[in-house]
């Protein structure tokens, strides 16, 4: 049951866009890639689990975003929900401002634990989820595709799925791709991770595929992670997302736009997108 | 004769007698490290994640930062090196209460080999800001190191040797000399206390005018004590 309407929810999405891009060229470019592609995600689990009732943040549902270089995404959506002033964007990811590059739990009040260096976030919700087991809470882990490479997210896979912990959730945006990427190479597999579903699910893990940009199929697979229908198992959710989602430019060169600067044209040939898209 | 991963689980287990936030965490190695003793007084608490350091350390960060007192047992090779990054990232960073007891740490690790040694473990574990690192060398002091870790509420890491040794007189202390003071100072920590003891023995009865300076605690330091300890030494560490 949604709290708000999908529609609404949409154009929250749409706003949270123009946040990001925004704040990412006044400090002079960024994650836009990423940040873009995880927006739905987001934007659902925020306003419609993690935060939907106030609650103190020792008392709600933890949020990890372990793809922590899109850190910008979640406090684009705290300040378009108001758990951040919109004016302290200003100063993302200058010296002292609070709001780091990657999440900070000892400067930002209200994250939930440290992130950016790849793969750890899966495995610090393993022992949240622990702590929280007879809570009725639950641990949401965000997670890239690219960061699935990562030798510790499969171990987080396994001792889940042993543990039989079930008010765990993987939420890995598969944005098909990552930074530099293969392209130098055709014959190399170009998505980051072949066959996602398949491996948790081998791994012993509910799994739900899911269009990432659909809020209505993000919020289904959310409530039914939440439910706990498969008690024994931890979830995860295979998004399929477009890197640098609602920009034409960063979708048609997703490696380029990963990580970087844009000129004042190609700014407001983004802008002018996501006012009018 | 005292294992100090078995003494120390011994205590870990005391403490959580009253305080059911106290949790242990183990890499498959219980068996060897102490961590049965806890496993088989709390079971609810305990949880063997498996043949798996990073998710073990990053995972008692995420208990941590939920409010719980985790202890996470494995040999000190697996953790210092296996899980560097977890530990630097998820418990460092963070300043989260995680406490790595290493079991088998040092260079005497009997039949495992050299894959099992930590020869650098303590320049590695000494540059974490905010982390103490602790060396007891008996009993009395591994209890007094589980104590002190309890009571201080910051990451830690426990070094404990694969061999047993006896217990030592004297009070536990960060610092201390073990037996009186001398005007000639072997300084020491850990299990080479006990090999510093005998060759202190042997070149007192030589007429050497010497003592054992033992390092229960080797990060931080507390320098004025240092200094305080060393006044009367004419021969060694001058600080």
């Amino acid at each position: 049951m949604f709290l708000s309407s999908a529609n609404q929810l949409m154009s929250d999405c749409r706003s949270i866009r123009r946040s990001i891009v925004e704040t990412l060229y006044a400090i002079g470019g960024g994650h836009y890639g990423g940040a873009l592609s995880v927006v739905e995600i987001l934007t659902v689990l925020c306003r419609e689990f993690v935060y939907a009732e106030e609650a103190a943040d020792d008392s709600r549902d933890k949020l990890i975003l372990s793809k922590g270089h899109a850190a910008i995404a979640l406090y684009a959506t705290w300040a378009h929900f108001g758990r951040l002033d919109a004016d302290r964007l200003r100063d993302y990811g200058t010296f002292q401002s609070g709001l780091e590059g990657h999440p900070d739990m000892t400067v930002t009040p209200g994250i939930d634990f440290s992130t950016g260096s790849l793969g750890q976030g899966l495995s610090v919700g393993v022992g949240m989820a622990l702590a929280m087991r007879d809570t009725g809470r639950h641990v949401w882990a965000v997670l890239g595709d690219g960061e699935c490479q990562e030798g510790q997210v499969w171990e987080a896979a396994v001792a889940a799925a042993r543990c039989r912990i079930a008010n765990l959730a993987a939420i890995v945006d598969a944005n098909g791709a990552q930074d530099f990427g293969f392209g130098y190479d055709q014959t190399i597999a170009q998505s980051p991770m072949t066959a996602l579903p398949e491996i948790w699910r081998a791994f012993g893990w509910n799994v739900f595929t899911v269009d990432g940009h659909s809020v209505g199929e993000l919020h289904d697979a959310f409530s039914r992670a939440r439910s706990r229908q498969t008690p024994s198992k931890p979830t995860a959710i295979i998004a399929n997302t477009r890197k640098g989602a609602g920009v034409d430019l960063f979708e048609q060169n997703p490696n380029q736009y990963h990580c970087t600067e844009i000129t004042p044209d190609e700014h407001r040939l983004a802008m002018g997108e996501l006012v009018n898209g | 004769m005292d294992k100090l991963g078995y003494a120390c689980a011994r205590r870990v287990t005391e403490i959580a007698e009253s305080n059911n936030k106290v949790w242990v965490l183990d890499g498959d190695l219980a068996t060897s490290n102490g961590a049965e003793i806890f496993a088989s007084r709390h079971v609810s608490r305990f949880i063997n994640i498996g043949i798996a350091e990073q998710v073990l350390v990053s995972a008692a960060a995420g208990m941590a930062a939920c409010g719980l007192r985790p202890w996470v047992f494995s040999f000190g090779a697996f953790l210092c090196y296996r899980a560097y990054d977890q530990l630097r990232v998820c418990v460092v960073q963070t300043k989260l209460p995680v406490v790595l007891v290493g079991s088998h740490s040092g260079a005497l690790v009997g039949r495992n080999g050299k894959t099992h040694t930590t020869l650098n473990d303590i320049a590695l574990m000494a540059t974490l800001p905010g982390l103490s690192v602790w060396t007891p060398a008996d009993r009395h002091d591994a209890k007094f190191c589980v104590d002190q870790i309890h009571a201080a509420e910051t990451p830690a890491y426990l070094r404990l040797p694969r061999e047993s040794v006896p217990a030592i007189a004297g009070t536990p202390a960060p610092v201390r000399w073990l037996g009186e003071a001398h005007s000639v100072a072997i300084i020491s920590a850990g299990l080479s206390s006990h090999w510093a003891l005998g060759a202190a023995a042997i070149l007192r009865a030589k007429g050497v005018d010497v003592g054992v300076l033992h390092f229960c605690q080797i990060a931080p330091l507390d320098v004025e004590r240092v200094r305080e300890l060393l006044a009367g030494v004419d021969c060694g560490i001058r600080g």
